[in-house]
């Protein structure tokens, strides 16, 4: 760091004997003022010098850097003189003030950019960041795209904006002005500009922020589509590692945090740079020493707001996931609901709920701190450069080089263009304190599901056949333990029922999932029908295989959305025939008389037994070729488990039944018998009976028991 | 509607301009002295009341179809409109001023519109003001008056949420005027740094003595200083007191809603009820914290620049004053406007994320049918409906921006062009009238920033008015007992007991049960789906109300035990055991968490499920949620029947508890259970399985609601064909 500045002092010095160089070189030459065409010339050889010896001195990390000064150095006088010069006067020498005030003026705008906005400008420590940053707010322009239009439009709302605001207070001047001569010639006619550029303010800034408010929301519903999208598309485990509240929080909280910064930060830092160029170009040409003073203004600002916008992220992040924790600990208490009443545990919930507030309080109390206490740093700050510059002032005006009034309407535009600059640093700070926000946002949008892609297998017939080949398969959460399936190989034959049996904790339920695809197997494959899993198409695959859960789950809405949840073309009768085939009187009858009521959430309207009845309605009625029924008819009563069982044999398609009670198996055709991930015994019930191993001791066992 | 009385209006205009050009036309006519014999303040009088008497008879002529409020509203413009210049001017009279323009020129154009302009302004100001001020001094005087009325009673209940809110920042009372107080400070230095700011420029213009400049950049420096550093304090203050505003708000809603009726819960989605708790309240606390200092802030300043005002030329200042409720109206208006559209808004949100949030929880669900498009689907209408609302919103946004900008700005110019006829007609001097329209416009741009907060402000809190419904609710509870017995038999009797979950007759559950479960003894409830086994245990743990007959624990009505001890007393294993994402510890010590770990030992033991822990990787610290340790449907039960356990209840309830244990663990889970029950305690059994329910003491059968038979096993073979055939259905 040192180093740069070291460079750029040795740069400053070799600019202006350069320069001085020159001039007096063309001064002998010509005997006079150099004429513009001169000077540029002068000055891109001046230009291709200096560039020589900063690409010759400094380390290629600083080269950037120094050539942005050195671009700025040999440019600014130049312009500088060809705007004075164009009002007819003979170009003169620069004198050492004038020297001293281009080198000041340079150093000070490197040293703003450097500090402000390109982020340590790639030659600290933290360039990798930097970069980052400057890629994420690229991304994140990118997701304006589509809005392209509507932005150009509130940009010229903008514009318009700016230009009225800054002529009113000319004829506000001007109207007031007539008022205190008492000359009243005109003052209508100006008092109906002043009124016509009042109303354009105000209609153009209400256009302004009413598109600025329509790009947020197309914004935020954009990126709440692909976020889901995305999110959706994610393997199950994904969903296990993030709670479904946090998740949401994060779509919904995060998201709109995201575009109401970018949104309403685009807007400030866009108006308030137009103004603040505007206001630069008026004090420039009031006084360019006064100026440059009031300039010194900028660096300090921004090195305080880089302070501040480190601490800032950090409790930013720490706040948005505090908000997530939050959420996910009222849904937790909220959704359980019963069970927390029904073991008195309301108080405790009450508790931990205020602790998690507690947390947030203390985050955003400090977080407000720090803003609070930046703000006081920054209004002393700018107090002394005020300070100092009325000092200034009052020794440029008793050396004559600065009249009264210039300085009063040079101290008028000040304070606008100090509140200006405060208004571009909070919001580029905001914005870029959101980065952490923004960058967990795309890392949803860039996560890829960890699972296999999808192939595009549709056969129109299909046999059902399955076969694990050397199946291995472990819980990532649980990567200690041992894993849940160890190398297991079984085949399920098509149009047979096969059951799936062991004491609870074996791997039977993990066995469903991986047909299911839930999970993908960590070594070995699934073949269906001599294709691995994975090649078919998605939902191709789920309409043929279907599966009815242990705990099933329904989805609030009607009872027809859940018995067709997925199905487009599904119509009653279809589901009638089903319902009677499996015996659920009760609830087609239900069904025949409402058949859009509501099941509540998580089905609480219906009974445990019923809920079944409806995973196995919407199972069946998808016709499938793979039925799989993992304890499918564990809450029903004796009466309607046997008709289930009946219409089970019956529809020809293959059968995994997984069970934990030995005796509804018998009448399978195959029974595979597991423990502790591993595939002890295979066989028909009488071959294991006979085998008289495992299957066979816990089968004596239950009869034992029977009195 | 509006159409017609437009056109009413429109009638009267026209009425009133004929009237008028009359009238005119007769006092200037030549033959003046003929119709108008009378002193000119006679004839202003009796012009003003013909036309005040044709206006009223115009009126009558169209009042049939009016409402009386509207009717008199119409009698009271029109007589505000003929009558106040008449007042004035004798007023005028009397006091011995000069009126002799208004008195000759009463019935010119520019009277006439000043008179329109007289009557709509006192139009605003009794509709907006006047009106509800004397509604409430009514009702303040009435409630004086009769200080127990019952009609007063509704009243109450539509409190707004803003002045709920203010009751949460009562407590703070003394915090908020401290910092009231710094922030009146700090702007008020800071209104002072601008006089300082002129004596600096006039030592500029006037080349005064260098120790003036000294003088006043000193005091300069230390105001704004001062007022930096006031305005640091006072916000730290605000901050704080803010936060804890949050923090209470926040964890009383949540308290609230925890305290609902479980009727409350199946009807609200959960997904709905978090959206409120966290997303509204954020919503609201943020908006409030950042606008209500704003608010403050700019009101005082607001009041500065009027004492300044006020001191320049207290005519003005009046004037100014008195415009001040007029153009309040819009921003009253426009907050109105916001709020109802953020309270959609909220809604919109709260439904789109109870999407989500089911989606996601259902994960598996979606998965394995593959409807990831359908469930997306679902979203995108949320989100398109969202973005409808948020359309209007901007749009909303937009126009009240503009038109609350264009009344300051109208004030401005109009003070300009009115300052300007002062100074023609020389009533004021200019260098007076130019100080004070300097003020005048500090003083409209201070309040085109209120007039921005105000309506941010309310519809903050007006959009989170569900909040405040939840906050307001009253559980559909019976009120709490106090019983709380040294010692419980647990004896249970259901008296014909009825209930249905929906209030329609056709879903009747329960249909008068009557039951006993008789102490340490083991009582079975067996019967077919939906014959209302677990509405029993529901109704048990008081989780709904009977509708009729009741329930008594050891001969005492349920309602009249305590909370707290009923459930040490009564514990549930029901048949979708919900664990919490928390470790296993915490998930069996749930509700007493100062239990020692020997005795969750001990429970765990007794429900088969101690081995299974120590067998995970970080034993009885595992996460037991959806995270962490993939635990098996069996290893839940068993943990949640550990869980109801380690209270060593009286009464222990197994609604389908171990429906999804192997039959090996549930004959060990069983055994444990029945044979060495702990303080031999009293338990009703659930199954499906006839195999768990014949070992009971007593067997219930019940069907369709009502109770078919009872007794023991064997008897039962004999008495009841169902039970006969529930058996026989097994055993196949």
């Amino acid at each position: 760091m040192s180093s740069v500045i070291l460079s750029g002092f040795l740069l400053l010095f070799v600019d202006a004997s350069l320069t001085w160089t020159l001039w007096s070189g063309l001064l002998l030459v010509r005997g006079r003022g150099a004429s513009a065409a001169e000077q540029w010339a002068a000055a891109a050889l001046k230009w291709a010098l200096l560039d020589v010896m900063t690409r010759a001195v400094a380390p290629k990390k600083e080269q950037v850097v120094l050539r942005r000064l050195c671009a700025l150095l040999v440019l600014l006088p130049c312009l500088l003189r060809s705007g004075s010069g164009l009002g007819g006067d003979p170009v003169t020498a620069p004198g050492l003030a004038g020297q001293l005030q281009v080198s000041l003026c340079s150093a000070l705008s490197c040293l703003f950019w450097e500090t402000a906005f390109s982020g340590g400008g790639g030659f600290t420590e933290e360039g990798k960041v930097a970069l980052d940053t400057r890629r994420l707010l690229a991304r994140l322009l990118q997701q304006f795209r589509p809005d392209f239009l509507l932005l150009t439009a509130a940009c010229g709302f903008i514009i318009l904006t700016v230009a009225c605001d800054t002529l009113i207070p000319l004829f506000q001047g001007t109207v007031i002005d007539m008022l205190r001569g008492g000359t009243l010639d005109g003052f209508y006619t100006t008092l109906g500009i002043l009124a016509c550029f009042f109303v354009g303010s105000c209609i153009f800034s209400g256009l302004r922020s009413g598109s600025f408010n329509i790009t947020h929301a197309r914004l935020n519903k954009r990126l709440r589509m692909s976020v889901f999208r995305t999110v959706l598309s994610q393997e199950v485990l994904f969903f296990q590692e993030n709670q479904p509240a946090s998740l949401c929080s994060r779509l919904e909280s995060d998201v709109h945090q995201l575009g109401l910064t970018v949104s309403l930060n685009f807007n400030a830092v866009l108006r308030s740079s137009i103004k603040t160029l505007l206001m630069l170009v008026a004090m420039l040409y009031q006084s360019r020493p006064l100026t440059a003073l009031a300039c010194v203004e900028i660096p300090v600002l921004a090195a305080l707001q880089r302070q501040q916008v480190r601490y800032h992220k950090e409790l930013k992040e720490q706040k948005q996931d505090s908000l997530a924790r939050l959420k996910e600990l009222s849904h937790q208490s909220l959704g359980g609901i019963r069970t927390v009443r029904s073991f008195h545990g309301q108080s405790d919930e009450a508790q931990r709920f205020h602790r998690e507030l507690q947390r947030l309080q203390e985050i955003r109390i400090r977080a407000r701190r720090h803003k609070t206490f930046f703000t006081l740093l920054r209004r002393l700050g700018s107090l002394v450069t005020k300070m100092v510059m009325l000092l200034a002032a009052r020794s440029l005006m008793s050396g004559g080089q600065l009249s009264g009034g210039t300085l009063l309407t040079f101290l008028l535009y000040r304070k606008p263009m100090s509140h200006n600059l405060k208004e571009i640093f909070v919001c580029s700070g905001d914005t870029l304190a959101t980065l952490g926000i923004i960058s967990k946002v795309f890392s949803y949008l860039d996560r890829s599901p960890k699972r296999r892609a999808d192939g595009h297998l549709a056969p129109d017939a299909l046999r059902g056949e399955i076969v694990f080949q050397n199946v291995t398969f472990g819980y990532p959460s649980t990567a200690g333990d041992e894993p849940a399936l160890k190398d297991v190989s079984m085949v399920l034959e098509a149009g047979k029922v096969t059951a799936l049996v062991g004491p609870s904790g074996s791997g039977k339920t993990s066995c469903v999932g991986l047909l299911k695809r839930l999970y993908d197997p960590q070594r070995g494959d699934i073949l269906l029908d001599g294709q691995p899993l994975h090649a078919y198409d998605n939902a191709y695959l789920h309409r043929k295989v279907v599966s009815v859960p242990q705990n099933p789950v329904l989805m609030r809405g009607s009872l027809r959305y859940n018995v067709e949840y997925g199905l487009e073309d599904c119509d009653f009768r279809q589901v009638r025939e089903v319902a009677t085939k499996i015996k659920a009187d009760r609830l087609l009858a239900k069904m025949e008389a409402d058949y859009d009521a509501d099941v509540g959430e998580g089905g609480a309207h219906l009974s445990e037994g019923d809920k079944q009845s409806v995973a196995l309605l919407r199972a069946l009625v998808r016709q499938p070729r793979v039925l799989l029924l993992d304890e499918a008819t564990s809450q029903m009563d004796a009466h309607t488990q046997h008709a289930v069982l009946e219409e089970v044999v019956r529809c020809g398609c293959t059968v995994l039944m997984v069970a934990h009670r030995l005796r509804s198996v018998e009448r399978a055709d195959r029974v595979i018998f597991m423990e502790n991930g591993v595939v002890m015994e295979e066989g028909t019930h009488a071959q294991l009976m006979a085998m008289e191993g495992r299957y066979q001791g816990l089968r004596q066992e239950l009869s034992d028991q029977r009195p | 509607m509006s159409k017609v009385g437009a056109l009413f209006l429109l009638l009267f205009a026209c009425m009133d301009v004929c009237v008028l050009s009359v009238l005119r036309s007769l006092q200037l006519s030549p033959q003046n002295s003929l119709f108008f014999p009378c002193p000119p303040l006679v004839a202003l009088w009796g012009g003003e009341l013909t036309r005040a008497v044709f206006l009223l008879l115009l009126l009558l002529l169209c009042a049939n179809g009016l409402s009386g409020a509207r009717v008199f509203g119409a009698v009271q413009s029109i007589l505000v409109l003929c009558l106040h210049l008449p007042t004035y001017v004798t007023l005028l009279h009397a006091l011995g001023w000069a009126a002799e323009e208004e008195m000759w020129g009463w019935h010119s154009w520019e009277r006439m519109f000043q008179g329109y302009l007289v009557m709509m302004v006192s139009w605003i100001y009794w509709t907006q003001y006047v009106q509800s001020l004397l509604v409430s001094l009514s009702l303040s005087v009435s409630s004086v008056w009769r200080p127990r009325s019952s009609k007063q009673e509704p009243k109450k209940k539509a409190t707004s949420p803003l002045r709920r809110l203010m009751s949460f920042m009562r407590p703070h009372f003394g915090c908020f005027l401290a910092v009231m107080l710094l922030v009146g400070l700090s702007s008020f230095c800071e209104m002072a740094v601008p006089m300082y700011t002129g004596q600096v420029t006039e030592w500029i213009q006037n080349k005064g003595t260098p120790d003036a400049f000294t003088e006043a950049i000193t005091i300069i420096a230390i105001m704004t200083a001062v007022s930096a550093v006031m305005e640091f304090i006072g916000d730290l203050m605000y901050i704080v007191t803010m936060s804890n505003v949050h923090s209470t708000v926040q964890g009383d809603v949540f308290q609230a809603v925890l305290k609902q009726e479980i009727a409350f819960f199946d009807r609200t989605p959960t997904g709905d009820l978090v959206s409120r708790i966290t997303t509204d309240t954020n919503i609201m606390s943020e908006a409030l914290s950042e606008r209500l200092s704003l608010l403050m802030w700019y009101t005082f300043r607001m009041l500065f620049v009027f004492f300044f005002m006020v001191k320049q030329s207290w005519k003005l200042s009046l004037l100014t004053s008195m415009g001040l409720p007029v153009i309040w109206v819009l921003p009253k208006f426009t907050a109105h406007l916001r709020e109802r559209i953020s309270v959609k808004i909220q809604d919109a949100l709260a439904k789109a994320n109870q999407v989500a949030t089911e989606t996601f929880s259902c994960i598996k669900t979606v998965k394995s049918f593959a409807n990831e498009d359908g469930e997306t689907k679902r979203y995108e209408r949320c989100m398109e409906d969202l973005y409808a609302l948020n359309k209007i919103e901007a749009a909303a946004y937009a126009g009240t921006t503009s038109a609350n900008s264009m009344t300051t700005l109208i004030m401005k110019v109009s003070i300009l062009y009115y300052g300007s006829m002062l100074v023609t007609r020389g009533t004021v001097s200019s260098g007076e009238l130019v100080s004070f329209i300097l003020y005048e416009l500090q003083f409209a741009s201070a309040l085109d920033a209120l007039m921005h907060s105000y309506p941010e402000v309310k519809k903050a809190v007006g959009g989170s008015e569900k909040i405040f419904e939840y906050l307001e609710r009253k559980p559909q509870i019976p009120p709490e007992g106090t019983l709380a017995p040294k010692s419980l038999k647990g004896y249970v009797q259901f008296q014909n007991v009825k209930f249905a979950y929906s209030s329609d007759i056709d879903n009747v559950i329960l249909k008068g049960v009557t039951l006993e479960m008789k102490p340490g003894q083991i009582t079975a409830l067996v019967g077919l789906n939906r014959s209302g086994k677990s509405t029993c245990v529901k109704l048990l743990e008081r989780f709904y109300q009977p509708q009729g007959g009741q329930i008594l624990l050891d001969g005492e009505p349920l309602d009249s035990y305590k909370d707290a001890y009923l459930r040490q007393k009564i514990s549930v294993v029901s048949q979708d055991c919900a664990l919490f994402a928390r470790s296993v510890r915490e998930n069996i010590k749930y509700g007493c968490p100062d239990v020692s770990d020997e005795d969750m030992y001990r429970a765990a033991r007794l429900a088969s499920a101690h081995n299974f822990i120590m067998g995970l990787s970080k034993g009885y610290d595992t996460d037991a949620g959806e995270k962490g340790g993939q635990l098996s449907g069996g290893q839940k039960q068993r943990i949640a029947i550990a869980r109801a356990l380690i209270r060593q209840p009286t009464i222990l309830v197994l609604d389908n508890a171990t429906s999804d244990l192997d039959s090996e663990n549930e004959q060990q889970v069983y055994q444990a259970l029945l044979s060495e029950r702990v303080n031999n305690c009293s338990v009703l059994l659930i199954s499906t399985k006839m195999s768990v329910v014949e070992r009971a003491d007593h067997i219930i059968v019940l069907h369709d609601g009502v109770v078919e038979a009872e007794g023991r096993h064997h008897q039962l073979l004999e008495s009841s064909q169902l039970y006969a055939q529930l058996v026989k259905k097994e055993m196949q």
